[in-house]
């Protein structure tokens, strides 16, 4: 493969490979800002490629590779190509990673506590990251919280911000034009344009939190809030890890302090600027 | 002659790990990798095989003695009931 880039987010060096030019110029320009690899080998190397040979060229048709693949999944259009690079990344990161607790998950810092945000595909935490990561928020990564084994620390993984659908226009209105990547039409969860962290995000990339909320958002339900107990926690923190059974019985004891030394709280809430609010109140009264 | 009511052994104490979340209890099995959410009174049918075997009668013995049970006249078959499901995830074994 002719088109490469490497770069680190957070505690992953990546090594991306391509058939085609355009998902990599893509890479190129908006991961401008991360370190590179400085000499050092890449955990994680990704690759997209022709679904077969002449796909390169007829109609073609991207294909997720690394050092980890699903064998059943469809190839996607090359218009798509950044998301197949985005994709076959974590899905490296998925299924290889063993350094930290992986939660599929929202984060954002502030005075050095962050709150994790867990949900399923739709539950909004991707939106009330980016917002509150443009506000006093550090984000510290939109896809996956990182759990250290042996210490309750959150290691930041900054990875550009999937905007899906509706928050696509919110962001856009709020965000240079240089922060954002091309519109992604047709995926399988509609319209994806991608955010590229505020700067502040990409600079601290190695600066850890200790977190002090978890938060099960529910965009479009009634507006509310209720605690979690630890018991309900636990199982939601495992059903959303990727890698909780590999990682055996340290899986098992950071998850175990985690839901005992962090509150817990599901929120329901109708629009972003709701949940935004919802979230510095909640926060407000931890600090309290 | 009556059947000798079965005998349940309890793993090794080394091969689990036990953690109070609230009033469920999680417990990591060393020797399967698996995690085990458990319910009252699976965790202290547990702690009370820790030190020896002992059948269903035993067992309500043993509670008795810690926990302030109201025997309605079923804690016998309450506790066998229990006990299959521990030995279901593989918690416990019969002698």
């Amino acid at each position: 493969m002719s088109h490469r880039h490497h770069f680190r987010v957070g505690p992953v060096g990546f090594r991306v490979a391509s058939d085609w030019a355009g998902p990599i110029a893509d890479l190129k320009r908006l991961y401008a800002d991360y370190p590179t690899l400085e000499g050092c080998a890449a955990t994680a190397t990704a690759r997209i490629e022709a679904a077969r040979p002449w796909r390169r060229w007829v109609r073609p048709a991207v294909h997720i590779g690394g050092d980890y693949t699903i064998p059943d999944a469809l190839p996607l259009p090359l218009s798509q190509g950044l998301l197949a690079a985005e994709m076959a990344m974590n899905l490296q990161v998925a299924l290889g990673w063993r350094q930290h607790l992986l939660l599929h998950a929202s984060a954002v810092e502030r005075d050095g506590r962050a709150i994790i945000m867990v949900g399923a595909s739709g539950s909004g935490k991707s939106t009330l990251a980016a917002m509150l990561g443009e506000g006093d928020w550090r984000l510290l990564g939109d896809e996956f919280a990182m759990l250290g084994l042996d210490d309750e620390q959150l290691s930041p993984f900054p990875r550009l911000i999937s905007l899906k659908n509706e928050s696509i226009a919110a962001m856009v209105a709020c965000v240079p034009p240089e922060r954002l990547g091309p519109i992604i039409t047709g995926t399988p969860k509609g319209i994806i344009r991608h955010l590229v962290p505020r700067a502040d995000a990409i600079a601290r990339m190695d600066e850890r939190a200790t977190p002090a909320l978890l938060l099960f958002p529910t965009f479009g339900g009634e507006a509310g809030l209720r605690p979690v107990p630890p018991s309900e926690a636990f199982m939601r923190l495992t059903d959303s890890s990727t890698n909780y059974v590999a990682l055996g019985e340290p899986g098992f004891a950071a998850l175990t302090r985690l839901v005992r030394d962090v509150p817990a709280v599901a929120i329901g809430y109708a629009s972003s600027d709701q949940g935004v609010a919802a979230v510095e109140a909640l926060w407000a009264e931890l600090e309290a | 002659m009556p059947a000798t009511p079965p005998l349940w052994l309890a793993p090794h104490a080394d091969r689990l790990s036990i953690f109070t979340l609230d009033t469920l209890t999680a417990v990591y099995d060393r020797a399967s990798g698996q995690t085990h959410i458990l319910a009252q009174p699976l965790p202290e049918i547990l702690a009370a095989l820790r030190d020896s075997g002992a059948n269903a009668q035993a067992i309500a013995d043993r509670l008795s003695a810690t926990f302030d049970i109201a025997d309605s006249g079923d804690l016998h078959a309450r506790i066998a009931e229990c006990l299959n499901e521990l030995a279901a995830l593989g918690l416990v074994e019969r002698a």
